[in-house]
């Protein structure tokens, strides 16, 4: 996002720049995730036998820990912000417990990923397969951006990069951190089960 | 005053029009098709539902939206008056 | 970065390639659409040639086989939608507009603004690179169907439709990035004083574009990395043979089709909303009612979209409340139409460049208009569909706003963005030739589709119903107006061209108009305003009697 500029306005939205952009991009992902979703939808309707026979099945409990990991890097972005809003010192820790959980919960899909190639479900193998991979990855991809973000949103904290009086310095990336996070469960029961 | 009357007029009429029209989403027969490629109950059920998902979805999203900032600008001090000095203003952050 | 460190860029570079002010990257936009223009116009000679002369060598082309004919049609219809409605009426006037009309000093993210313009350039290269490889270029149809578009069998090379996805795909992030920019400041960056209600119709219009092509556009995307990874990987999403559905695709483009075209057809709309009271001295009629027929016209974008698939095969029980919503959504828009209508009504209007090409955008747009309710019923549409009246539908209903607002907005806004004045006598030409070889162009075409010439073939005279004098007529009547028509844009380029080097220099405001770009020099100097403006007054307070001028400017104190 771009820094800050003086703004000499009159009436405007009591939200910053950057926490209404944000918005409007998460309004736009979230049509992009509700595109995949119904495809998603309708190819395994027109599916007789889903999953298919003689592919694998998918590990939900694994899977579960992951997901039970996500929410938690969630709850702490959400405590991180609280500290920074509060103007406590605390928030720079709270980023990196974020940062450590989204980086674990990626570990494990990827090992997850791995098993399950092994096991002959790959992209091609079926529409099963396909479709796994297209949700699952695209969200993967963007767990990878949101923690990229993240890492640098954290180093600028350290930096104290963020100057006094720019209260809510870290909305804009909760926002899209606890997006990444509540797309997944949905994902998670549409797909998994 | 005028104004808020036309405005009120058009969305109760939009309103009205909507429920009217809401109505043949509930359609229940099919009439014969001849240009219907898909294959199954369950595919036409599964396009029709991902089809109301993806129409209502947008308004899902604005309402949410509007009402964040409804309640944002709810809870923040409205500050009236004459134009502010440039130099006398917060700096606002992004 | 605060306001003293926002100090002008120094240097060639600086200030005319890798530049942060909104004013530059509008014109980046606008040169680059106005090329791209050329390139699609150029296509849209070769069609027609082909159509009269089928299988002869066209002058300029050569010889068209008929997958090149594909390839040429998809790449007309590519660019000139997503390549030049886009980039001209959307980002161009967005951009130098916007930040101007609300009394801001720049875009609220400047730098986001200047990386959409280069991540266009960059998509604007792909496609264009798709001409030269090995196949050719993408021949799947704008829309980009698959089975069509699926394998590489059905469309040209590899190399083509996968240049076309990314092409595209570069594209919209380019103007997610925009149009984050125009609502952002469009709503937080207003100078004091400005309400929302405030806000010239220009800037209402183009937000609520940039609302529904956001909302919109991410099926269209999710579509597009599914036939992307069809092509790449083999998935199969879009491919019987493999359990997929071709009909799947148009599900999740034209929802995104659709609002699209209101996309495009609103920033028009609101070009016409500005120069209607300037010219005919006279508020605008129904400030607010046009606005809100705006809004309702939005939500209605994304309830209409299915009426692109009543013949592909959706659900009938679909097609009836499709088929409502579609002719109802033309409600709003004769609300916004008949409100510009009253503007002229005892107005003094005067017949300058602009408002000749606003009216003229009214007038035409009206025979696209009314034919869309022709194609929103299932009935008609079944008779109608994919024939040559759909091509004279869309191409009524899109060049009004795509280029009779965009020229009358060059015509307009001219004078502010470069400092000079366009020539008046040339402009008169333009617009003489372009309304009339326009009509000659695509008026045959309703009567090709009645006659049920089917778009989309290379050869007519391969079908025996199609194998007659009369359509030959047609078509011979519709080239030459195709010709015209591209011919009749050289008064233009060349009062681009002569206007830039040795125009008459503008004043800050030569048509006495109110709105805030008006009230500063032209062109505006860097960060736009000297003093931060306030605003007093709405935007169109013509013949108003608290003044001895005929116009009150926005930030006239009472």
């Amino acid at each position: 996002m771009e820094s800050s500029r003086a703004v000499t306005s009159g009436p405007s939205l009591p939200v910053s720049n950057g926490a209404f952009a944000m918005a409007l991009f998460i309004a736009s992902e979230a049509m992009f995730f509700t595109g995949l979703i119904s495809a998603f939808v309708v190819l395994r309707a027109q599916t007789l036998d889903w999953p298919p026979a003689g592919q694998p099945r998918l590990p939900v409990v694994a899977t579960g820990f992951s997901t039970f990991l996500l929410l938690l890097s969630g709850w702490s972005m959400f405590r991180a912000r609280l500290m920074s809003r509060q103007g406590r010192g605390h928030s720079a820790k709270w980023l990196t417990l974020t940062a450590v959980l989204g980086a674990s919960f990626l570990l494990l899909q990827g090992a997850e990923w791995t098993r399950m190639i092994q096991f002959g479900l790959t992209t091609t193998s079926s529409l099963y397969g396909g479709t796994f991979y297209v949700l699952v990855g695209a969200h993967g991809l963007h767990v990878v951006a949101a923690l990229a973000a993240l890492l640098i949103v954290r180093a600028r904290v350290v930096r104290g990069g963020y100057s006094e009086g720019r209260e809510d310095a870290l909305l804009p990336m909760t926002m899209y951190w606890l997006f990444v996070v509540a797309v997944w469960p949905v994902l998670y029961a549409l797909v998994y089960f | 005053m005028r104004v808020t009357t036309h405005a009120e007029r058009l969305l109760r009429t939009a309103l009205f029009a909507l429920c009217g029209w809401a109505v043949t989403l509930f359609a229940r027969n099919a009439l014969a098709c001849s240009v219907c490629i898909s294959a199954t109950e369950e595919t036409r059920e599964a396009y029709y539902g991902t089809t109301i998902l993806l129409m209502l979805l947008p308004f899902l999203i604005l309402a949410t939206f509007g009402g964040w900032l409804y309640r944002l600008s709810r809870d923040s001090v409205p500050s009236p008056g004459p134009p502010h000095e440039p130099s006398q203003l917060p700096e606002v952050d992004a | 970065m605060a306001h003293s460190a926002h100090h002008p860029p120094v240097g060639f570079l600086g200030r005319y390639v890798f530049s942060t002010d909104h004013k530059v990257i509008a014109k980046q936009y606008l040169f680059t659409g106005i090329f791209m223009a050329l390139v699609g116009g150029f296509l849209a000679y070769v069609i027609r040639m082909q159509l009269t002369f089928p299988g002869e060598s066209i002058p300029g082309y050569g010889h068209v086989s008929f997958v090149h004919y594909n390839a040429v049609v998809t790449l007309h219809g590519t660019i000139m939608i997503f390549w030049v409605a886009m980039p001209v009426l959307l980002a161009a006037l967005a951009n130098f507009l916007i930040p101007l009309m609300i009394g801001a000093e720049d875009m609220a993210f400047p730098r986001l603004n200047m990386l959409s313009y280069w991540i266009f350039l960059l998509s604007t290269v792909v496609l264009l690179s798709s001409f030269f490889v090995p196949g050719g270029a993408a021949a799947g149809g704008w829309t980009s169907y698959p089975p069509l578009s699926g394998s590489a069998a059905f469309s040209g090379g590899q190399w083509g439709v996968s240049l076309w996805i990314l092409a595209v795909a570069l594209e919209f992030a380019a103007f997610l990035m925009g149009g984050i920019n125009f609502i952002t400041t469009a709503f937080n960056m207003r100078a004091p004083g400005m309400k929302l209600f405030d806000m010239p119709i220009m800037v209402w219009l183009q937000v609520v574009a940039a609302i529904v092509f956001m909302l919109s556009v991410g099926p269209l995307i999710a579509g597009a990395v599914m036939l992307l990874l069809d092509r790449l990987v083999g998935t199969g999403f879009f491919d019987p043979a493999a359990g997929g559905d071709p009909l799947l695709f148009q599900h999740l483009f034209w929802f995104f089709g659709h609002p699209e075209v209101y996309v495009v057809l609103l920033p028009g709309f609101g070009v016409i909303g500005e120069i209607l009271p300037v010219f005919s001295r006279k508020p605008i009629f129904g400030y607010r009612m046009i606005i809100y027929a705006t809004f309702v016209t939005g939500v209605m974008s994304f309830i209409v979209w299915a009426h692109h698939q009543f013949i592909a095969g959706i659900d009938p029980r679909l097609a009836t409340p499709f088929s409502i919503t579609t002719i109802l959504i033309s409600v709003p828009i004769a609300i916004m139409v008949f409100s510009y209508m009253a503007t002229l009504w005892r107005g003094s209007i005067e017949f300058k460049t602009p408002m000749l090409f606003a009216l003229g955008a009214l007038a035409v747009f009206l025979l696209g208009g009314v034919t869309g309710i022709h194609n929103g019923t299932p009935a008609a549409d079944i008779f109608l569909h994919d024939t040559y009246f759909v091509v004279a539908h869309f191409h009524y209903a899109l060049i009004p706003p795509v280029f009779f607002a965009f020229f009358a907005a060059m015509y307009y806004w001219f004078p502010k963005m470069f400092g000079r004045m366009l020539n008046e006598r040339l402009g008169v030409a333009h617009f003489v030739f372009t309304f009339f070889f326009m009509n000659l162009t695509f008026l045959p075409m309703f009567l090709l589709g009645f006659m049920g010439h089917q778009r989309r073939i290379a050869d007519p005279r391969v079908f025996d119903t199609l194998r007659n004098a009369q359509v030959e007529n047609l078509h011979w009547l519709a080239t030459i107006g195709a010709i015209g028509l591209l011919l009749g844009q050289i008064p233009f380029l060349v009062n681009l061209v002569m206007s830039l080097i040795r125009g008459e220099r503008a004043e800050a405001n030569p048509w006495r108009a109110n709105t805030l770009e008006w009230t500063v020099p032209s062109p505006p100097g860097h960060g736009n305003f000297e003093r931060q403006p306030v605003v007093y007054r709405g935007p169109y307070e013509y013949s108003s009697p608290e003044s001895s001028e005929d116009f009150l400017p926005q930030n006239a104190a009472p």
